[in-house]
């Protein structure tokens, strides 16, 4: 049947209602979309977490250094301080010779060869030929020697396998000339010069001089644990730390226009993290401070949405790109345009939805705060106040509607550093001497954020912070 | 599961809301998709992209007005982005406005495939204005503002376009090609 009809009609009536079913391979690969967006979320998220670890580890790493460089010293000192015969530079030289010549020292199960080598070794106590010997194995032979001069040879018998532990404390030298041994760890199954000497009862003598030095090894050892405690303080403290930010502000205004002064504003809730250092100034005060990287927007509606020159586009944008840009302004601005005016060039753009324009902006925070503790037990509670050095990052401002969205440039009235005044409370929980859990709720008001003194938007931040804090 | 089930479980990114989402518009979005479209493989890749977006963006979906509007903008926005920024090469004029609106051809039956490809066959912003203004009931205005072509331009084209299609169909009906 022959019929005429209207192009359009034509289309419309065959086109417009038509449904036709996908090849199966588009769901399969929509669906390896979705998982891949999926893994890339959960890897920037890694990253992240990844980035506040390796800052921690970081911190460890120098604090493990320094604490051993610390720790190293103060044996020496012991050292000089307790010995009055020339054994003791002997051992202070040999402290750094490393362990592989430990084992070759001792891996001997040679009667006769043990005896040869302790023979020259007591010999040269004094001498330099010790120097080179590690102080493991120094002891070991010392521990040796003294039971090779009390007739019980069985005990400087096979399968020594001796270690030295607390290798900071020196083996000092009675007035007999023997050495009192240090606490010696014994391998297993291996049969040992203590436990033979117990075996043979031989000389009581000898063991209780082992057991006398063993005491006093552990007198030694419990006045320098007290030297250590009233020397360190634990004064510094390690807090990374991530907090929910809401950002808003305290008057009426609007950052980015005056005409958007009494449009509805809306704070979001972005996060900031980064890391924070504190030192104890006293038992309750400490100085703190730190880096975060803190994130804040806020989106302004009533607004509409044309496509104009950069010409009538808001000053306070700089925009990407030249020409013909997206336009925002108050709502009503363009039905209400004067055709010779600057709106009349503005086409209004035809999008579902409610229109936003959005701020989003990132600061490199740097803190400088003081905190007062008023209790202190399991749970405390901390005062705190100060003053952040704000440094502009990201500076971006966007709008949306609907499902349109389009970023039109950053702003241009924004401080590239700028200062916040803080304050806030800190809540902990001790879940060791050295770990703790912080919640600390933060009000940051921005002292100058805007290059325009004219802005009259007041914006303030509030963040909970919470983290762990080491202290070291 | 119901519409507003699918709907909540794809803001909350549940894989099943997703596959029942696709199954329940797969057909008619992949229409749109192919109209917009230069042929069926592009056209397969734009519907990927527009559920991706969907899947992305159904948080934003404000539970008001029509979800099949939404995912239908949805789709067009993103077949546009694609092809918005494809020039035109003409010798004419753009601007040059020819009356075609009352354009007629015989109807004998003429399959749906071949008016879909003929229309698939046009140059691109030709396409995207005839599909636009034809089939989804977009005004002049508002293609000049989503393609950021003059209302002049986009009259033109769609007069441009209903020229080609009816030629093709004439030709057609002439010698059954």
């Amino acid at each position: 049947m022959k019929q005429k009809k209207n192009i359009d009609q034509l289309f419309n009536e065959r086109l417009a209602n038509h449904q036709e079913a996908p090849a199966s391979l588009v769901w399969d690969n929509i669906q390896a979309r979705l998982e891949k967006d999926k893994k890339d979320r959960v890897i920037a998220l890694w990253y992240r977490i990844g980035g506040v670890a390796a800052s921690l580890a970081l911190m460890f790493y120098l604090l493990v250094s320094f604490g051993n460089t610390q720790s190293n010293s103060i044996v020496e000192q012991q050292i000089d301080a307790k010995s009055d015969n020339n054994t003791t530079p002997k051992i202070n030289e040999t402290l750094e010779i490393k362990l592989p010549e430990y084992n070759s020292g001792i891996t001997s199960t040679n009667k006769e060869a043990q005896h040869q080598k302790i023979k020259p070794q007591i010999k040269s106590k004094d001498n330099t030929v010790a120097k080179k010997q590690i102080i493991a194995v120094s002891k070991q032979e010392n521990t040796i020697t003294e039971i090779a001069d009390s007739k019980n040879p069985v005990t400087a018998s096979k399968n020594l396998a001796l270690a030295v532990v607390k290798s900071k404390n020196s083996p000092v030298l009675n007035e007999n000339n023997q050495q009192i041994i240090e606490t010696v760890v014994v391998a297993p199954n291996s049969d040992t010069a203590i436990t033979k000497t117990e075996k043979n009862n031989t000389i009581s003598a000898e063991k209780q001089s082992i057991f006398e030095a063993i005491k006093e090894q552990q007198q030694l050892e419990s006045k320098e644990a007290v030297a250590d405690k009233s020397t360190q303080k634990n004064a510094w403290e390690i807090a990374p730390n991530v907090a929910p930010v809401y950002f808003n502000t305290l008057s009426q205004g609007s950052s980015i226009d005056a005409s958007f002064a009494d449009n509805t504003q809306k704070g979001d809730i972005n996060i900031s993290y980064g890391i924070g250092v504190r030192y104890a100034l006293s038992d309750r005060l400490k100085i703190r401070s730190g880096i975060n990287n803190v994130a804040l927007s806020y989106s302004t509606s009533d607004i509409e949405l044309g496509d104009g020159p950069i010409s009538a586009a808001l000053t306070s944008i700089n925009y990407n790109k030249e020409g013909i840009v997206v336009i925002a302004q108050d709502l009503g601005t363009f039905s209400n345009q004067n055709q010779d005016g600057p709106f009349g060039e503005i086409t209004p753009k035809s999008t579902n939805g409610e229109a936003f324009i959005n701020q989003n902006i990132s600061y490199y925070e740097v803190p400088l705060e003081l905190s007062y503790t008023v209790f202190d037990s399991a749970f405390g509670l901390d005062i705190i106040g100060g003053v952040s050095t704000l440094v502009l990052g990201d500076n971006q401002v966007s709008v949306t509607a609907g499902d349109y969205s389009e970023v039109l440039g950053s702003a241009n009235n924004l401080s590239s550093i700028s200062f916040a005044s803080n304050i806030g409370l800190g809540l902990h929980y001790k879940m060791s001497s050295r770990f703790r859990f912080n919640v600390e709720p933060m009000f940051k008001y921005q002292l100058n954020p805007y290059t325009d003194t004219s802005v009259s938007y007041k914006p303030y931040y509030l963040g909970v912070y919470t983290g762990l804090s080491f202290k070291f | 599961m119901t519409l507003d089930q699918i709907i909540q479980g794809c803001k909350k990114k549940d894989a099943r809301a997703q596959a029942e989402l696709y199954k329940r518009y797969s057909g008619v979005l992949y229409a749109i998709c192919l109209r917009y479209s230069p042929n069926k493989v592009e056209a397969e890749d734009n519907l990927q992209d527009a559920f991706i977006t969907i899947f992305n963006k159904a948080m934003q979906f404000k539970d008001k007005g029509s979800f099949e509007g939404w995912v239908k903008r949805i789709t067009v926005n993103t077949v546009l982005q694609k092809y918005r920024k494809q020039k035109v090469f003409s010798l004419t004029d753009e601007a040059q406005i020819e009356d075609t609106a009352d354009q007629q051809v015989v109807d004998n039956g003429l399959p749906l495939d071949y008016l879909l490809s003929i229309i698939q066959e046009l140059p691109h912003r030709y396409r995207l204005v005839f599909t636009m203004y034809v089939m989804d009931g977009y005004s002049h205005k508002e293609i000049g503002a989503l393609l950021e072509i003059s209302d002049g331009t986009s009259k033109s084209n769609l007069a441009r376009a209903r020229k080609i299609l009816k030629t093709k169909i004439d030709h057609y009906n002439k010698e059954g090609l």
